[in-house]
């Protein structure tokens, strides 16, 4: 019997509980690689949002409490500042400029972007990402790149992580 | 007590059937396997001098017998399990099956007639290169063993003509083979003359001489082909002789069995013709002997399981636009795939595979929007493995569509303002819908741990040759996809 069952057709070999568990494990792994590779994207677009001004400013040259509207596409940002009085209301010399970038580094979590302020000259904003408190944060120095001027400081927590079309808007 | 003694019992009991269905070997699965037995006519090897032009008495009982006993042996061979029994007849129409072997045989025939016409015509010269060729064809087609007579009738003509060329040796050689071919031939006094019939005699006389007929009457070599050329596993074969041999007085049977697998006579075996009841019990003994070891031989008595020829699989696609020519990174696209694959041969395959795939934006957000695309592709290709592991290369065509516009662009006013700004330079615009159509070349693996189930993944790209303007912006997708499949 053993020597004929020796020639009878083997049947296909059975799965073990171990390879079963390895496939498992594997699987798994495989799906949090691409959900975290998911993640990681978010990176790319970190300043996109609508940026305002805690506190007022208080200098000779800039007052009320300005916005930013940005918009962050991996290595390039743009937007719109805002002018806003301490009412949130548009400033009515010069309510709002286009935002030029002029550097940005993801790593440390900086940008420094340019605005023609209408007739008063080209402005730099140098934003730092804060996102040690509750909700995230820019500490932004901004100061006149054409003239001598002091240099103002403020703090602007994020809005609005969505841009609306009339914050994109700006006619000075 | 009663009671637990009761348990107790039905509690072994029940252990016992576990273990002995546990124990139960596993059944084959699929058709069996027969062993083909084929019984070529036991003759009666007994020419003689005496016998030449009138056949004794004693000659005509002993070709009763060997008439009798290749009925027993096919008798002997019948009825036992997994043994298919072919006789001489359907021996002959596998043979002719052969459109090959049918006009050799025609050609033979042919060259005869013209052979026996020269001879005719005294011309034994012409008449010898005519048979010389017949015989040639005939033992192709393997005449000397299934249906010798025609072979015979050659070689008792090549005889004649070599006799009237005066090459005595060759023709009496021709003579005794024309004896083992067809050891009951008869001839009428005077017929051929005086030297002929001396040299009948004595071919005669010299085949009846030889120690094992069986042997030279089946060539080990020859059964050994012509058992590939029929499917035949065994030829079973007998002989009866004359004479006495070692230890048996009087005329005797000699049965030989020849094993196709090992090219040789694994059994023979003499019998005494005297007593025909033993000659019966002992050759279904050695039947029944040969038949125990036939199955316990390595032999594939269990046809293996139908290979499964359809494939079906899906699962995740990933995708990745190497050329990219408006955006700065790489464009990714995930999706779904299912895959039909049909394998006629154990080398070639005929695929199919539809996908979904979504090409995602890149970190710049140099792609505007995600756009979703159908892909078919069909092909062939080659491969190599077995069912637990298997490589192949594909090759096909792939046609492709999105019903989504493409939009790119590198410049971020674009971006975030939209199009119709002023401080938008410009959006290379692809509108719906976007068409491809191209050849698609990959790599497929296959790994099967059971019969139930694959995994498979391949790789490859698409070489997009007609897409209209999209050609130069978005092509050659690298593609890889991991699937769970079943097959059928």
């Amino acid at each position: 019997m053993a020597t004929v069952s020796r020639y009878l057709g083997p049947g296909g070999p059975r799965w073990s509980g171990r390879a079963q568990s390895r496939w498992v494990a594997t699987l798994a792994w495989f799906f949090t690689v691409v959900l975290g590779l998911t993640a990681c994207a978010d990176a790319s677009r970190r300043f996109t949002g609508v940026w305002r001004a805690v506190e007022p400013l208080d200098s000779t040259w800039l007052t009320g409490r300005p916005e930013l509207a940005i918009g962050h596409f991996g290595r390039e940002l743009t937007g719109v500042v805002h002018f806003l009085d301490d009412n949130g209301l548009p400033s009515q010399s010069c309510p709002c400029a286009f935002l030029d970038q002029r550097d940005l580094d993801l790593d440390l979590g900086t940008f420094v972007v340019t605005a023609e302020v209408c007739d008063a000259g080209i402005w730099a904003f140098e934003a730092t990402l804060d996102e040690n408190g509750a909700d995230p944060a820019l500490e932004v120095t901004v100061y006149r790149t054409d003239a001598t001027s002091d240099r103002v400081t403020g703090r602007f927590v994020l809005e609005d992580v969505f841009v609306s079309d009339d914050r994109r808007e700006c006619e000075p | 007590m009663k009671r637990a003694a009761c348990i107790a019992i039905a509690l072994t009991v029940l252990a016992g059937a576990g273990q002995v269905h546990a124990a139960r070997p596993e059944l084959p699965t699929g058709p069996w396997k027969s062993i083909v037995v084929a019984v070529l006519p036991v003759t009666y090897f007994g020419a003689s001098s005496e016998d030449l032009f009138v056949e004794r008495p004693e000659t005509t009982a002993l070709r009763a017998e060997a008439a009798r006993w290749h009925r027993g042996l096919e008798l002997a061979f019948s009825g036992r399990d997994q043994v298919q029994v072919l006789g001489a007849t359907e021996l002959s129409e596998r043979l002719t099956r052969s459109s090959e072997l049918r006009r050799t045989r025609e050609l033979a025939q042919e060259r005869y007639a013209l052979g026996i016409e020269r001879w005719r015509a005294l011309a034994p010269r012409d008449a010898l290169t005519q048979l010389d060729r017949a015989r040639e064809l005939l033992v192709e087609s393997d005449n000397d063993l299934v249906g010798p007579r025609l072979l015979a009738d050659v070689e008792m003509h090549r005889g004649l003509a070599l006799m009237d060329l005066g090459e005595v040796g060759p023709a009496r050689i021709a003579f005794a083979r024309m004896f083992v071919l067809d050891p009951t031939r008869r001839f009428e006094r005077g017929y051929y003359g005086q030297k002929v019939e001396q040299e009948l005699a004595g071919a005669a006389r010299d085949v009846s001489q030889i120690p094992d007929p069986l042997s030279l009457v089946w060539p080990a070599d020859r059964l050994g082909a012509l058992a590939r050329r029929l499917g035949v596993d065994v030829f079973a074969l007998g002989l009866v002789l004359p004479r006495t041999s070692a230890g048996i007085q009087g005329a005797i049977l000699e049965v030989g069995l020849f094993d196709a697998a090992t090219g040789t006579f694994t059994r023979r075996e003499s019998f005494a013709l005297s007593d025909g009841a033993l000659i019966s019990g002992d050759l279904d003994r050695i039947v029944s002997a040969w038949h125990a070891c036939a199955l316990e031989a390595p032999r594939d008595l269990v046809r293996p399981q139908a290979r499964p020829r359809w494939f079906v699989d899906f699962g995740y696609a990933h995708s990745v636009w190497l050329q990219h020519r408006r955006t700065r990174n790489y464009l990714h696209g995930p999706g779904t795939h299912i895959g039909v694959t049909f394998v006629p041969t154990p080398g070639l395959e005929l695929w199919f595979k539809t996908e979904q795939r979504v090409t995602v934006s890149d970190a710049n957000a140099d792609l505007l929007d995600v756009f979703t695309t159908t892909h078919f592709a069909l092909g062939a290709g080659l491969g190599v493995g077995n069912d637990g592991f298997r490589f192949s290369l594909r090759a096909g065509i792939e046609a492709a569509f999105s019903l989504a516009d493409i939009g790119m662009t590198t410049d971020v006013d674009c971006k975030f303002f939209g199009a119709d700004n002023d401080r938008c330079r410009g959006i290379f615009t692809a509108q719906s819908p976007a068409f491809w159509l191209g050849l698609d070349f990959a790599a497929s693996v296959r790994i099967a741990p059971t019969r139930d189930f694959y995994l498979t993944l391949t790789t490859g790209t698409t070489i997009y040759a007609l897409s209209g303007s999209l050609v130069s912006e978005l092509n050659f997708p690298l593609y890889g996809s991991l699937g769970f499949g079943l097959p059928f």
